[in-house]
């Protein structure tokens, strides 16, 4: 069998992998990254597909001085074809929309809008610039628990149903509560968001040939069959590309594929009792229904910005890419994106009914769907390809019981985090424990 | 040859579906292949992240 030798072998070529490697390169380091995929940046990529530009998973992407996605970057002169999304951000609830004011201000109007009571929404105000700013209530009770507190009010209730589900990814009772005011913490840390001008694909695809113009190696199709363990050290990995078996031995090895694949990767017997109780306490990945049409119209006019859902079964979020980026589409059409949460995240994927739900929501709320709207496609995003590897505030540190093995991604998201930024600070945190 | 897909694996997350240029998978929550349409290029099986897609002796 053939034999490679590197200084750190990354598997999978996602948000965590590329920038992880694209800090250790950074540092001098010799990097293989390994993907079983034909092409890089697993959920966060995209394909051709009739004339559009579809995404393989998430959508909208945290850049500015702050993003340590954007720093992976910067680090290796990466350019990174992103456009900002200019457009506002709307709720919509039962008895109608608020938009949320762009120069900022706007959480007591949209509680008032919610609550419909101006006394009881600067109490509830009031409670959460306390939760924010002095005393994080406790992660054993959820985010609903906590709001219950203060108001029953059902349109409030809904308000942030839809929220923790667009952007926190679970319902609002799964959420814990500390978890949810560390997320509004942390919601400035890349104040700016937008869309790849020409895909996520092309993204990624920049900064792999960066990482690769400094003589590393980004090697598509190529499956990891098993992470080598000697006397409680990784020292490698098995690998396959086209039937041909090889071994790669690294100083380290850094799996982008979750924490669950990794210690199913490296062989259950070489991890502590107390990290795999950790992975087992809660093994839940974040489901997403992904429905994605083509229109001719943006089935909302004048709106580039993101809708979130208050008055729906399980529609959360929609965003109509081609309003900040009509390279996505053929000339004259549109893409719509939308995101639905099932009820639950932790019961078994009921999949029919969960597709049939996000698609009633949508037809619901934009009647003009069922004229001129064609569904492109459907994907349900859960098992080993799910919205996130684990819900937000049930962290797994990047380290492992393994000395030198580490994961990254969404699996290990920091405190109050998620998706792509979540991914890329999961990179940082492993590149500061490796020495250039 | 031909390809199958095993429900028990497929995600339904319709990577085989836009990548397949002969238009041959439908995914009707999971995916199913159009062995009409099919050419056996196996993009759908290189694109599968569950390793749903197999290879049947006819």
């Amino acid at each position: 069998m053939k034999k490679t030798k590197t200084d750190a072998l990354v598997i999978g070529s996602g948000v965590g992998g590329l920038t992880v490697a694209a800090r250790l390169v950074n540092k001098g380091l010799d990097v293989v990254v390994i993907e079983m995929l034909p092409f890089v940046g697993g959920r966060f990529s995209s394909r051709e597909y009739k004339g559009f530009t579809v995404t393989t998973g998430a959508i909208m992407i945290p850049f500015g001085g702050r993003s340590a996605f954007q720093e992976a970057f910067d680090l290796l002169n990466a350019p990174m074809n992103v456009r900002e999304t200019k457009g506002a951000f709307r709720y919509r609830l039962k008895h109608g929309e608020f938009e949320v004011p762009q120069k900022g201000g706007g959480l007591l109007p949209l509680l008032e809008f919610a609550m419909g009571d101006e006394t009881q929404a600067k109490t509830l105000l009031r409670h959460i610039h306390l939760a924010m700013s002095w005393k994080e209530p406790s992660d054993q009770i959820s985010f609903r628990d906590w709001l219950s507190q203060y108001s029953d009010n059902t349109e409030l209730h809904n308000l942030y149903q839809g929220f923790c589900g667009a952007f926190i990814g679970t319902s609002s009772n799964e959420v814990p509560a500390g978890e949810f005011f560390r997320f509004l913490r942390g919601m400035d840390r890349s104040n700016r968001y937008g869309i790849s001008v020409n895909g996520n694909l092309e993204v990624m695809q920049s900064l792999a040939s960066a990482i690769e113009q400094r003589g590393s190696a980004v090697r598509l199709q190529t499956a990891c069959r098993g992470i080598t363990v000697k006397n409680g050290r990784a020292t490698g990995a098995h690998i396959e590309c086209n039937g041909v078996e090889e071994m790669i031995e690294a100083d380290y090895v850094i799996s982008n594929t979750g924490p669950s694949m990794t210690v199913k990767m490296a062989g259950r017997s070489n991890f502590e009792k107390s990290y795999l109780a950790l992975l087992d306490d809660h093994p839940f990945p974040t489901p997403v229904i992904h429905l994605c049409y083509s229109s001719p119209e943006p089935i909302h006019d004048d709106f580039s910005g993101i809708m979130n859902f208050g008055n729906t079964k399980s529609l959360v979020f929609l965003e109509i890419p081609t309003m900040t980026c009509p390279e996505l589409a053929p000339a004259g059409q549109h893409l719509i994106t939308t995101f639905n949460i099932p009820e639950s995240s932790s019961e078994p994927l009921k999949l029919k009914e969960a597709v049939e739900n996000a698609k009633r929501d949508l037809a619901d709320n934009f009647p003009i769907v069922k004229k001129s709207a064609e569904l492109l496609f459907t994907a349900t995003h859960h098992g080993e390809w799910p919205s996130m590897r684990r819900w937000p505030g049930y962290p797994t540190p990047v380290r492992t019981p393994i000395v030198n093995l580490y994961n990254v991604g969404d699996g290990c998201m920091p405190p109050g985090t998620v998706g792509i930024e979540a991914s890329a600070l999961s990179a940082r945190q492993v590149a500061e424990n490796i020495k250039g | 040859m031909s390809l199958r897909i095993n429900e028990g694996l497929c995600l339904g997350c319709s990577l085989c579906l836009i990548t397949c240029s002969d238009e041959a998978i439908e995914v009707n929550v999971t995916a199913a292949i159009n062995e009409e349409k099919c050419q056996e290029c196996f993009d759908c099986m290189d694109n599968c992240p569950a390793e749903a897609i197999e290879e049947v002796a006819l």
